[in-house]
This record gives structure tokens, sequence and C-alpha cells, in this order.
């Protein structure tokens, strides 16, 4: 396991400007902007940790995260959502699911997150 | 009154008037033949025995001239002449008691007695000519001639009364001869003015059931017709006069509907009250939901922008960068607040004749379109009567879709025609892509949309903006055409 950390979001300004924050906090960052793209990093990568946006086009979060885990049962990833916790997110926390955090997000917290999980 | 019963009425009285003068027909057959039955067996017979008796009894005369003045005859030629008159006396007083086919005397009372009264007479004068004539047979025996010319003038004188009281008996058969000509005269006369008066009768009837039967036929259809009307146009408070005819039952069950259709209509539009409040909340709620998203993610490019500036120190590359994206997230979420509060603003129209090439050309002008996108617009021209802030809104919209989708190079073709029924159709193609179908179904939806930085209200505005000018708007592939329909201001 390498120690990337990969960004998913199909907003290309929000995914650029976390980038951008990851970066300059030295961090070795890959992005992808959809659940396909996000598999296909993954496996090419595997990054220490994933942040995912939820709702993106081609496919969502919520299958994204369970093919990486079917592939990488110690996959981290954790939901970046604009929207409310949902009963599949408290689905996938039981299946191994690191957090969700909800934007807009304090990088702060990123880091934390990326800290805990030994990144 | 129930219809039938009016009709059978009016047939019942018809059939009353021609009864009557059936009746009256028949009563005139029978009248006739009593009349002529008079003729045959009353007045022909006696008028003719009364011809005999004349004639015998001027024989009878006759013969005892003969015996006495130039003795051409016998006693016994007088004697069966005058057994002839009496004879034919005796068949005319027969006569008197003649029946007619029912039994019943042909002779009145009156014409009865003086029938036998004339027979009396008769009798009496022929008795006395009798006992003259024995005497004068007599004087001719005994050749005294004194006597003979006296009772000559006897014979003579009985002879005349004779006369007199047959002439009278003539008159008096003739009299009721013509009397019961007179009676068959009036009876005709009298049925023909009643078949004359009842046909008259019976056509006024016929005419009189028809109208009154067609009246109250098309007076209660009429009235029906009105109440359905009503009900036909959402006043279903009927009010029926309660009559005893055949259009009760229809009354009743239109009255039943009216009221069954009332009550549904409350429920309905109870329901209909409680879905719309129900589904305005979960419109909110949703809608509320799509705001927050769709601000959420320009809200954290602002944010972590900001942070990353910090985190560069303040590098001027970073700042450059940052603002920009900056700027970009704010008039995110600009156009996010402009096109909700577009949907949700319901401003009145504010109709004129509008330039449909006038509002094209501006439009485009004002439109920031990649150069390989090519906008074609019209040479003709048409009035659309609408409001032109809002079509411009609605052309706005259309063509930054088809642009957004063609993304670099493409073509957007804008046509117009006057529409039948004094209506403007616009058509906006493109040659892009294909809509899926079953984004098709849902396009005009408020909230539906494939785009992540679309709100789902732009088409949903597009439609708003139609509808309000009682138009149309559809959406068709191959090619991608949204068809309007709005009303010429020709």
């Amino acid at each position: 396991m390498g120690n990337q950390i990969l960004i998913v979001d199909d907003d290309v300004d929000l995914l650029e400007t976390f980038k951008d924050s990851l970066t300059l906090r030295g961090y070795d960052v890959i992005t992808a902007f959809d659940g396909q793209e996000a598999i296909k990093q993954y496996n090419e990568n595997e990054p220490c940790i994933t942040f995912m946006d939820i709702k993106m086009p081609v496919m969502d979060g919520y299958e994204a995260f369970s093919k990486i885990k079917n592939n990488d049962a110690n996959a981290k990833v954790v939901f970046v959502t604009g929207h409310e916790t949902m009963e599949k997110s408290f689905e996938a926390l039981q299946h191994g699911l690191k957090g969700v955090l909800h934007k807009p997000v304090q990088p702060k917290i990123m880091v934390d997150m990326i800290k805990e999980n030994n990144c | 009154m129930k219809i039938s019963v009016k009709l059978i009425l009016g047939l019942i009285s018809i059939f009353a008037i021609i009864s009557t003068a059936q009746y009256y027909q028949t009563n005139l057959s029978f009248q006739i033949n009593q009349v002529s039955e008079y003729h045959d067996k009353m007045s022909t017979p006696a008028l003719m025995i009364l011809e005999q008796i004349s004639t015998n009894s001027e024989m009878m005369h006759r013969t005892i001239h003969g015996y006495a003045l130039h003795h051409e005859h016998s006693i016994e030629d007088y004697e069966s002449t005058k057994q002839n008159v009496l004879n034919l006396i005796n068949q005319y007083d027969e006569l008197t008691y003649v029946q007619d086919s029912f039994g019943n005397n042909l002779a009145g009372h009156m014409m009865q007695k003086s029938m036998q009264d004339y027979v009396k007479q008769m009798l009496d004068l022929i008795n006395e000519y009798d006992v003259i004539s024995m005497s004068l047979f007599q004087d001719i025996n005994d050749d005294s001639s004194i006597d003979i010319e006296k009772n000559f003038d006897l014979l003579d004188e009985k002879i005349n009364l004779f006369r007199d009281i047959l002439a009278n008996d003539k008159l008096m058969e003739l009299k009721g001869k013509t009397a019961q000509q007179n009676k068959i005269n009036n009876f005709l006369e009298e049925s023909n003015n009643l078949i004359f008066i009842s046909n008259i009768i019976v056509i006024f009837l016929i005419v009189v059931i028809i109208v009154i039967i067609t009246t109250s036929i098309s007076s209660q259809i009429s009235t029906l017709r009105k109440v359905t009307s009503e009900i036909a146009h959402g006043s279903y408070d009927v009010s029926f006069q309660s009559r005893s005819d055949e259009f009760q039952p229809l009354r009743d069950d239109i009255k039943k509907m009216s009221s069954d259709i009332k009550e549904s209509k409350t429920l309905e539009t109870d329901l209909r009250k409680k879905l719309i409040k129900k589904e305005r909340f979960s419109a909110i709620g949703e809608l509320s939901a799509r705001i927050a998203h769709d601000i959420r993610n320009p809200l954290n490019v602002l944010k972590t922008s900001l942070d990353n500036i910090r985190e560069a120190n303040y590098d001027p590359e970073y700042i450059k960068k940052s603002t920009l994206r900056c700027n970009i997230a704010i008039n995110r979420i600009a156009h996010q607040i402009d096109e909700v509060m577009d949907f949700l603003k319901d401003s009145p129209l504010t109709l004129e004749p509008v330039s449909f090439l006038e509002l094209i050309t501006t439009l485009k002008n004002d439109l920031d379109i990649p150069s390989g996108i090519k906008l074609k617009i019209p040479t003709n021209d048409v009035n659309i009567l609408g409001d032109k802030m809002k079509l411009e809104s609605l052309l706005y919209n259309l063509i930054t879709n088809a642009t957004q989708k063609l993304e670099t190079t493409g073509n957007i073709i804008i046509d117009t025609s006057y529409d039948s029924d004094n209506m403007v159709k616009i058509t906006v193609k493109d040659d892009g892509e294909d809509i899926p179908k079953d984004v098709l179904k849902k396009i005009f939806e408020p909230l539906y949309t494939t785009k992540q930085q679309g709100t789902g209200l732009g088409l949903a505005s597009c439609k708003k903006i139609v509808e309000q000018h009682n138009g149309t708007i559809s959406a068709s592939n191959n090619p991608v055409t949204f068809t309007i329909i709005v009303p010429s201001a020709n």
C-alpha cells in the first residue's frame, strides 16, 4: 500500500481545490471524477486513503465503495458529501467505511483523518 | 300527467267522436230503411188501392147509369163492381195494420185513425149508395121516372162525396209520403253536417294531441338539457319540479348522479388540496436539499481556497489561482439562487406584440457562444403576443442548454412559422447527441437534472413561461428538437 491520497468528486473546481490543499500540506494526491475512474485509480495506485463524493455520474460513491472493498478488504474510504447522511452511509460504515465528512469540509479535518489512518 | 295517459285520452276522445258519427250513420240508414219500407208497404200500395177504388167506384157508378139508361149492364154487374169496391176498401183497411220488419205499425197513431175514418166514411157512403141503388132498381121496375130522376141525383151526390173522400185520402197519403221524404232529407242533411263537424273535431283533436305531446316532451327535454348543461358546467345543485310523468325516473337519476358527482367532487377537491399541500411541502423539502447541496460544493471551494492561500503563505501564484476559484464559486452560488428565484417568481405577463427576429438578434449578441458552435436564426419574422423579458429568458435557457451539450462544436438551428389557429411555432434544434429516453420523459420536471451544476429548474422555468402564455413546449429526438407553440400577435 502506497502513501498516496485519492480524491474523487465530479465537481472539478472542488476536486482541484482539495488537491491543492493536500498537496500544500505535503501529500501525494491523485484524483478521479466519477466512481468508475476511482476504481481504476485505486487498483492502479492502491492509495492509502480515499476521500469520495457520493452523488456522481456514471457510478455513484456507494457502488464504487463496495467494489473497492471487494477488491481490497483493507481499503480506507471516507465519504465526502453535500447531502445529509443516509441509510446507505450507515450500511457502508458497518462494512468498513472510515467515516462521512459533510461539505463544506475543513481541510484540517481531512488532514486529521489522514493522520488517524497512518498515511 | 303521463304522456301515455294524454295519448290514450286523446285516442279515446277521437274514438268516441268517430263512434258517434258512426252511430248517426247507422241510425240514418235505419231511418232510410224505414222510409223505404213505408214506401213499399204503405204509401205505394195505399195510393194504388185508392186509385183502384176510384176506378172501380166510377165503374160501379157507370154500371148503374148503363143499366138504367141504356140497359147495357145487369144488376149483377153492379153487384160485382160494388163488391170489388168493398173488397178494395177492406184491403185499404188492412193496410192500417201493416207492420215493418221490426213489428211496429207503419202507420202512426194519427195516420191509422185518419185512415180508419176514411174507411168508415167510404163504407158508409157505399152503403148509402147501395140503398139508393136498390130503390132505383125498384123505381126502374116500377117505371116511375120522377123517382128515377131523383135517385140518380142522389147517387150523383153520393158518388161526388165519395170522390171527395177519396181525393182527401189520396192527399193525406201523398202528404205522408212527402213527410217521410222530408224526414229522410233532414236526416241526410243533419248527418252530413255531423260528419263534417266530427271530421273537423277529429282533425282538431289530433292536432291538439300532437301539440300537447310534442310540447310536453320537448319542454321536459329542454328542462333536462338545461339541468344537465348546468351539471356539465359544474353547478351540481339541481332542483326539479316533481311530476308524475315518464321523465320522473330520469329526473330522479339525474338528481342522484348530480349529488353523487357533487359529493365526489368535494372529496376530490379536499384530497387535491391535501395532496397539493403535501406536494408543496415535499417540493420545498426537495428544493431546499438541492439548494443546500448545490451551494455546499462552491462553499467548500471558497473555504478550502482561502485555507490554501494561508497554507501557501500568501504565495501570489496561489492567491491568483484561489481568487479565480473563489470568483467562480461565488458566481455558481449566485446562478443557483437566480434560477431558483426565476422559477419561484410568479410575476404576471406583460403582453405585447414581440418581433421574434428582433428578440433573437439581440439575444444572439448577448450570448457567449463558443466559436465552434454555429447558431442559425430564421430570416422570416413572426410576431408573438407575449412577454418580451420572459420569452428572452426562455430562448436563453434553450440555447444555453444546447450550447452546454454541444460543448465546442455543432449547429443550433432555430426555425419559426405560423401554425394553425393563430399560433406561432418555434423550434430549437441541435445536432448533438440524442436525449436518453428516461431523461426525455422527465425533462420538464422541476428539480430533475443530469448536470452536476444544474438546479433542475431551467427547463421547468421554460415550461412555466410557455404555459403562462397559454402555449405548449415539447422535446423530441433525432435531431434533438424543442418545439414551442405560443399565440401569434396577428
